[in-house]
């Protein structure tokens, strides 16, 4: 077989552009674990149905594992890596879950971390049917949900009284 | 599993992705990748050449005239569902986009993606088949028009040749004195549903029924569209009644069963969710 092509793609992951060389079959996923080293995303369905691969591109939460690197130059792409602030201080859905016990193993939880925060970013004070409905794309085969439900009201609380 | 290897060809125009399908051996379109990708990570499709559309500024367009609502091939199910413009012309569209998927996939996925996918369990391919809509193509023999009856042959299966790409969908608004509903059963929000119906139903001067048809999902290899002209002409829905509707109904469908449900239970499903949606036209 002929030896694969390689392309130059240029991610923006958390407000850093980094440039990998890698095939256009990449996963976004991959780029980020693999390339990037970013083993905070989670793979583990590859087709679009748990959800622990959720990152965010321009603000809305898009499964990586169903978009490939080399179809995202350029985009802004923020995963869970880039939630807390650089002195280590907890972003609200993470000081949420953490306080609500929103995560067991913690295997689904960066997909939901990276699906509520979008959520909240949309909607500070959402309702408890929006908040179901939020996650209702992510799976965990620990806690039940109510935690995780309680926790992303709990977030949006958070992110409430921060802004007063 | 990953994709097999292929090679990424960004299209910079419609002209220019139809000259790349021309070419390019085994090549196929990429635009959100929602359901190309899953087939590829599972190498159920592995394609020498991708061409991606989703870029395309010329194809991100949503157009609303007097009688119809185009949807160019870039724009997302989030794009549609968010669109007032589309919500007020044919809110049918709207109430549609919100069964597919999860936000999460809609984001990326687009609705003329769902048509040439040709998914019989897809709600896009019901909605246009109920409303008689059309797909407009580009190729570098030239363009055409496919009706909604001619655009599905099979499971996944679209009448579109290998070398055309859609450029947009058609969607004839709804008359005067027309309502439409879409109701389905799905195991969860999101998921692809059992069974469900779309219906349209147009009423005369005196508020009976004109014409009445619906669109069902998941009971044949393409979506099955159903009238009910015989039934419900010259009559109100609620004098013909559930009983009367369900039993034309189970007689007119022939589901398979699968593992979500046997052929019988989906027939079940189907009936009760044409009969639903007819009497949300109420
Ligand atoms: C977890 C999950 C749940 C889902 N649930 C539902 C659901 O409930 N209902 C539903 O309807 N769908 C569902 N989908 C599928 C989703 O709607 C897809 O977005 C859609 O079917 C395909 O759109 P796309 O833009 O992603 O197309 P792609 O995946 O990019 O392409 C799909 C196919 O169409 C071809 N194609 C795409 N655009 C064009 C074009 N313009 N011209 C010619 N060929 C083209 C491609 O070559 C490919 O063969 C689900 C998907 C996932 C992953
Ligand atoms: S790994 Fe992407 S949705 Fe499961
Ligand atoms: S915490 Fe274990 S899967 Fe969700």
């Amino acid at each position: 077989m002929n030896t694969e092509e390689s392309y130059e793609i240029r991610l923006k992951v958390n407000g850093e552009t980094q440039q990998i060389t890698a095939p256009a079959r990449r996963l976004l996923s991959d780029a980020l674990r693999g390339e990037l080293g970013l083993t905070g995303t989670h793979v583990g369905c590859e087709h679009g149905v748990c959800g622990c691969c959720t990152v965010l591109v321009d603000g809305a939460p898009v499964r990586s594992c169903l978009t490939f690197a080399i179809a995202v130059q350029d985009r802004e792409i923020r995963t869970v890596e880039g939630l807390a602030a650089d002195d280590g201080e907890l972003h609200p859905v993470q000081e949420a879950f953490k306080e609500c016990h929103g995560l067991q193993c913690g295997f689904c939880t960066p997909g939901f971390l990276m699906t509520a925060c979008a959520l909240i970013e949309q909607n500070d004070d959402p309702t408890e049917e929006e908040i179901t409905e939020a996650i209702a794309g992510n799976l965990c085969r620990c806690t039940g949900y109510q935690n995780i439900r309680a926790a992303v009201g709990y977030a949006a609380e958070i992110a409430r009284s921060d802004k007063t | 599993m990953k994709p097999s290897p292929f090679s990424y060809h960004p299209a910079a125009s419609v002209d220019e992705a139809a000259q790349f399908l021309s070419e390019l051996e085994d090549a196929k379109i990429l635009a959100g990748g929602q359901s190309l990708i899953p087939l590829m990570n599972f190498r159920l499709a592995s394609p020498t050449h991708l061409i991606d559309i989703s870029g395309l500024a010329e194809l991100s367009e949503i157009k609303v005239s007097e009688s119809e609502v185009e949807i160019g091939a870039s724009v997302t199910h989030s794009q549609v569902l968010q669109s007032e413009q589309v919500g007020s012309a044919l809110p049918l569209l709207v109430e549609a986009e919100r069964l597919i998927a999860h936000e999460v996939i809609r984001n990326r996925g687009t609705l003329c993606g769902s048509l040439a996918h040709a998914d019989p369990a897809g709600e896009m391919t019901a909605v246009i088949t109920v409303l008689n809509g059309r797909v407009n193509t580009a190729s570098v023999s030239g363009g055409r028009t496919i009706e909604a009856a001619d655009l599905f042959e099979g499971p996944l299966q679209s009448s579109l040749r290998e070398d055309e790409l859609i450029v947009s969908a058609t969607f004839p608004k709804l008359g005067p004195r027309t309502v439409s509903s879409f109701r389905e059963v799905a195991r969860r929000h999101g998921d692809y549903a059992v069974a469900g119906a779309v219906s349209v139903v147009e009423y005369d001067n005196d508020d009976q029924v004109h014409s009445a048809r619906a669109a069902f999902l998941s009971v044949g290899p393409v979506p099955t569209l159903v009238s009910f002209d015989d039934l419900l002409r010259g009559n109100r829905i609620e004098d013909v009644g559930h009983n009367e509707v369900y039993n034309f109904l189970s007689s007119q469908l022939e589901p398979h069963g699968d593992l979500q449900a046997s052929a019988d239970y989906r027939r079940h499903l189907s009936a009760e969710m044409g009969w639903a949606s007819l009497e949300a036209c109420i």
